[in-house]
């Protein structure tokens, strides 16, 4: 080892953060070549700063994954309250034709009461694989999107529209007997009159489960799946409710199709929901089936070679996003193997 | 600079002012502060904010008329409901005092990422908050890798520095203590399901 003192050329320390910075992106961005590794590792012994500067600088940058927590803040209000002038803009191009009867009936006040609390939307959001949403809606209600869905929200004067078009929403419903709330989802409809409740929507089966937390919403299957908000919207769906809800129900339903109803037991309602804090629970189900929940939370495809331990009971929770961790924590814990063939796709198998 | 954080620095007095209305002790006012500005910054990842100082007022108001709701009626059920199940207790529960502290880290490593210039901010903050990969993150942007490589390098300097300047403790030690249980550092916490016999 070197003595320090002998040293000739000290590199002053701001250098040394320089280099060490470029060192840290570059291996974050992309493999280093045979040739830049060789010379990494020389620069990291040219002297006990260089490696501590580099350690220091890696430390930041793995402590700044905690700003992950952000996504988990547990608050509604994380969408920005609409600036008046734009609603106003909105509400001009929306109704446009309303306005011009107001103008002939005459002065500003008329337009006040006219169209005061009535604020009107026509947006859709999306989240990707592992990401989640809160998005707080013009009339005070909010939803919360899981991983890798998708709404249109449509809210015109008589009515507040939703259509699920994939994934899954919860939905916190401002109580509003002029407008009803309906969340469109496959062929069927979801109604509420101030609640809150989670949609689901299963593409494969075109089943839709509906999970109710509070109050009480009504399942009507749709005449017909025309796929499209605006125009569902401007008709009040008139079909008889298939059945009604309350606090703690859980149903699965297709058009006049109720496969189940159940009401959860509390623990079981917390954990289907669990997901709204970023948090997949589960007590029991087996390795197959958690691993069918994790797959919607990423896009890695999961293969599991052996049949004993697809039915594994698996037991705790999870932050949504934390493959890696998922993976390391059934290595660890339940031994099962865990290799990684590519990118995309993870092999699982019985460890001997 | 993060115009919010901007805005949580230039009104951060009369912020807290505001939320005299809501609590009555200042170490209730000085956290739903701090909450704000941390829901608000998340936001302004998300999208444009017109009027930064106005919503981060909203945020606070939000916050804190949830905040003192929930305080009246517990939100640890679900964990309780959890834990009665068959299922062994895990170590690494975090303790109420070391749940504050992430929140003082997480608010620190906030202004930290606030303080960047923006395209370098909007680079950490897909990465670390929307946990994008790096090529997306290029793509996202519109620049090329090795610009994402450059934000990279310098932001992490100007985060080191600020933390530095802080007094948080960066790297070494600190750290040394934490190793060896990474998948049960709060992001994970899998348990072992015992049979019923």
């Amino acid at each position: 080892m070197t003595d320090g003192t002998k040293i000739v050329d000290m590199p002053d320390r701001e250098t040394v953060r320089r280099e060490a910075g470029n060192w840290l992106a570059r291996r974050e961005t992309r493999p280093l070549s045979q040739a830049e590794a060789t010379e990494f590792a020389a620069w990291l012994k040219q002297s006990p700063r260089h490696a501590e500067e580099f350690e220091r600088l890696s430390g930041v940058w793995d402590d700044l994954d905690i700003l992950d927590e952000l996504n988990y803040l547990d608050s509604a209000s994380e969408s920005e309250p609409r600036a008046p002038v734009r609603l106003w803009e909105r509400r001009q191009v929306v109704s446009a034709l309303a306005a011009s009867l107001v103008v002939l009936v005459g002065g500003a006040v008329i337009y006040q009461t006219a169209f005061e609390g009535v604020p009107l939307q026509d947006e859709a959001f999306a989240t990707d694989f592992g990401e989640q949403k809160t998005i707080a809606l013009v009339d005070g209600s909010s939803l919360i999107l899981n991983t890798d869905s998708e709404v249109e929200v449509v809210y015109s004067r008589q009515a507040r529209d939703v259509r699920l078009v994939r994934g899954e929403a919860h939905f916190e419903v401002l109580e509003d007997t002029k407008r009803p709330f309906s969340v469109y989802a496959g062929e069927g409809i979801v109604r509420a009159v101030g609640t809150a409740f989670t949609v689901r929507f299963r593409e494969e089966t075109q089943f839709v489960e509906v999970t109710v937390s509070e109050g009480r919403v009504e399942l009507i299957p749709q005449a017909s799946a025309d796929g499209n908000t605006a125009a569902a919207s401007s008709e009040a769906p008139s079909r008889e409710p298939l059945v009604e809800m309350t606090a703690g129900d859980n149903a699965v339903f297709k058009q006049e199709v109720l496969k189940h109803i159940t009401e959860l037991p509390r623990a079981e309602l917390n954990r289907k929901l669990s997901w709204r804090r970023g948090l997949l629970a589960f007590a029991g189900e087996p390795l197959g089936e958690v691993l069918n929940e994790v797959a919607r939370y990423t896009d890695v495809d999961f293969r599991i070679e052996d049949p004993a331990i697809e039915a594994l009971p698996i037991g705790g929770y999870f932050k949504v996003g934390e493959v890696d961790g998922l993976l390391r924590a059934l290595e660890e814990t339940f031994e099962i193997g865990v290799e990684r063939i590519d990118d995309g796709r993870v092999r699982l198998y019985q460890k001997t | 600079m993060s115009s919010i954080y901007k805005a949580y620095r230039e009104h951060g007095a009369a912020l807290k002012r505001f939320l005299w209305r809501y609590y009555k002790r200042a170490e209730d006012v000085e956290d739903a502060a701090q909450e704000a500005f941390l829901r608000a910054f998340a936001a302004e990842a998300r999208k444009e904010i017109r009027a930064p100082k106005e919503f981060l007022f909203q945020t606070a108001k939000h916050y804190a008329l949830n905040d003192i709701g929930k305080k009246t009626n517990s939100s640890t059920d679900y964990l309780a409901d959890f834990e009665a199940g068959p299922v062994l207790q895990d170590e690494a529960q975090l303790g109420a005092d070391e749940e504050l502290a992430g929140r003082q880290k997480l608010a620190i490593f906030a202004e930290a990422v606030a303080e960047l210039p923006p395209q370098c901010r909007r680079v950490f903050m897909l990465r670390k908050f929307d946990g994008l990969k790096v090529k997306d993150i290029a793509k996202r942007l519109d620049i090329t890798v090795s610009a994402v490589e450059k934000h990279i390098a310098t932001g992490v300097i100007k985060c080191a520095d600020y933390l530095e300047e802080r007094g948080y403790e960066v790297g070494g030690a600190k750290r040394s203590n934490k190793s060896g249980q990474s998948a049960a550092d709060g992001n994970v916490r899998i348990l072992a399901y015992q049979g019923d016999d």
